[in-house]
């Protein structure tokens, strides 16, 4: 796993989000601020409640292998995106005893139902950096012209990066 | 299809029924084949029983499919969190194999690595005893989620003969209380500590599960067990804050003024009154003391009336679902047990009451013992027949399901 990346899920600054559906396909998006990663670099999902979408989802992905995203995006325009397929629910256990009672810490009287995990198919750097380079070299019939020429016009910038960084501040 | 109840070698296998029920998940499929066939422990699997880590056999009011009672893994988990209800199986009976490969636990069918499983982890409170030394797992026994109590282990159909015909709870109690020292009744506020305990353990417990053998006495008949039952969910219900906690009873069919005394005096949430078998005819043949003292119809009258009182899905019963083809006076056909088995079955759900089923596993001393079950295609129609109608009623069965039990498969299907 990409060290940024992994500095990133550790980052409590960092918007983590997960996708997912049902079993016809209906999309379910969510917040997962506690996603975290195991040192198999397998991702951990927390499931608060068991009659929830996204738990009905997860148990659908599961059971049918169909692939869940996430949304990993810090606040300096780093953007990750992940897919994966559930593979394993502990609902009891040491594992599931360890979060049950940190998620309690943390936000007090809540439950848990289940602690998820993720084995990653597709781990992509989805920055405005990382995808204009990607873009620029393998689809080159894809850029527009202005930015080709000798003299770029004053509306753009000279370096990706700079030029989008700023449309991330304040996310 | 097969068409004989009795013939594995003309049934579906496990690979044919999934790609058959494409929209059943293949993980409760093989749980369902689990408990169909049994499973048999391996040499290597059994030395990675660790007696601190995870529970072992003894504790529960019925046998294995051994007949014996020594100390094996007691169950075992799936990896979506499902619990397989299984017992150790004689491998001349075909069970799965539970061995180890690559230093992981994993069902093992004909050579072929099916499924990654665990042993159910040992709660917490099963290291404690009581102040005369009987230790708490013989009077509260855990699943994964769900806490079973089983107060009084013996059952008055057995004193006249009328035991069902799948059942060997008499039995058991006899080994349990010979090899483990296991009491045959409860003192409840022994039960009430020993819940008290268990629930020390943060995260580990969604439900209470109570459930024994009838008793016929009172000055209406089963008075006596309703007044039991009382005094042991009192004391449970001493360790709750409200009045009400997540709880079943698993019980005789109580009349109306029995069953409003359950509600009225005790914080019991859910209830249900097994039925065994759906079909009036093979009810008399098979729960002949039920039917003496209650009666099909009755028994049915009465799952109404509990409904009205606990509420829409907060009242069920179970069937062991197979003993309806068994010899002599059976079904013939798995076609033609499934059409009445669901006839009744709607009947019920119509009417405010799921059934759900039990796999019937055929067990040293019981009448029964020695038959096959059914098919696992069987089992998988009435999974997603139970379902569906569930479904189609309305009915919810949070109390009974993959956690607060794990023994129905067609209860599993509802996580989605």
């Amino acid at each position: 796993m990409d060290t940024q990346l992994i500095e990133l899920i550790r980052d409590p600054r960092t918007i983590k989000t997960i996708a997912t559906t049902d079993f016809h396909g209906i999309p379910h998006v969510a917040p997962d601020p506690w996603l975290h990663l195991t040192e198999q670099s397998e991702f951990v999902h927390l499931e608060l409640h068991l009659a929830s979408t996204s738990s009905r989802n997860f148990i659908n992905s599961l059971w049918f292998n169909r692939e869940v995203a996430i949304s990993i995006s810090g606040l300096h325009g780093q953007h990750w995106h992940v897919t994966g397929i559930p593979v394993k629910a502990h609902v009891c256990g040491p594992i599931f005893r360890q979060f049950y009672e940190q998620v309690r810490r943390e936000l007090g009287d809540v439950d848990l139902a289940a602690v998820y995990i993720i084995k990653p198919i597709e781990v992509r750097d989805e920055s405005v950096v990382s995808r204009q380079s990607t873009e620029d070299s393998e689809h080159p019939f894809y850029r527009h012209l202005d930015r080709l020429t000798v003299q770029q016009t004053s509306s753009s910038g000279t370096d990706a990066s700079k030029a989008a960084e700023p449309s991330f501040q304040g996310r | 299809m097969s068409t004989l109840a009795n013939a594995h070698t003309t049934q579906l296998s496990l690979a044919e029924v999934v790609a058959k029920y494409p929209d059943i998940p293949r993980l409760v499929i093989i749980k369902a084949d689990v408990q169909r066939r049994g499973a048999h422990y391996t040499d290597r699997a059994l030395s990675l029983l660790d007696l601190e880590k995870h529970q072992i056999t003894g504790t529960h009011i019925f046998g294995a499919r051994d007949g014996k009672i020594g100390p094996r893994p007691e169950s075992l988990l799936l990896r979506d969190g499902t619990s397989i209800i299984t017992t150790p199986t004689p491998p001349e009976q075909d069970p799965y194999v539970v061995d180890v490969v690559d230093g992981r636990i994993v069902l093992v069918d004909r050579e072929e690595v099916v499924e990654e499983v665990e042993y159910w982890p040992r709660p917490d409170f099963y290291s404690q005893s009581t102040a005369d030394g009987t230790p708490l797992k013989y009077i509260v026994s855990a699943r994964p989620k769900r806490l079973s109590i089983f107060p009084y282990r013996y059952c008055h159909f057995w004193n006249e003969g009328e035991g069902c015909l799948f059942c060997d709870i008499v039995p058991q109690l006899k080994k349990a209380r010979t090899e483990l020292g296991v009491p045959t009744r409860a003192k409840p506020e022994e039960i009430g500590f020993a819940v008290g305990e268990a629930l020390k353990e943060p995260g580990r417990f969604t439900g209470i599960c109570i459930t024994g053998g009838s008793i016929l006495s009172g000055t209406e008949a089963f008075d006596d067990e309703v007044d039991y039952y009382i005094e042991v969910l009192k004391a449970i219900g001493a360790n709750f804050r409200d009045n009400q906690f997540p709880s079943q009873l698993i019980a005789t069919a109580f009349s109306e003024k029995q069953l409003q005394r359950l509600h009225d005096e005790t914080g019991l949430m859910s209830y249900t009154a097994d039925i065994e078998v759906l079909d009036e005819r093979l009810f008399e043949w098979i729960c002949p003391g039920k039917a003496r003292q209650i009666g099909y119809r009755e028994w049915k009258h009465r799952l109404v009336r509990a409904a009205e009182i606990f509420g829409r899905g907060r009242v069920d019963t179970g069937i062991v679902a197979g003993v309806e083809l068994a010899k002599p006076h059976g079904f013939i056909s798995e076609d033609e047990a499934y059409k009445r088995v669901m006839e009744e079955a709607e009947d019920l759900a119509s009417q405010g009451v799921s059934t759900v089923f039990m796999i019937w596993s055929p067990r040293p001393g019981t009448a029964l013992g020695g038959q096959k079950n059914a098919s696992l295609d069987y089992y998988i129609r009435l999974a997603q027949g139970f379902h569906r109608l569930r479904q189609h009623y309305g009915l919810k069965l949070e109390f009974d399901d993959f956690r607060n039990c794990g023994n129905h498969p067609d209860s599993d299907l509802a996580r989605v």
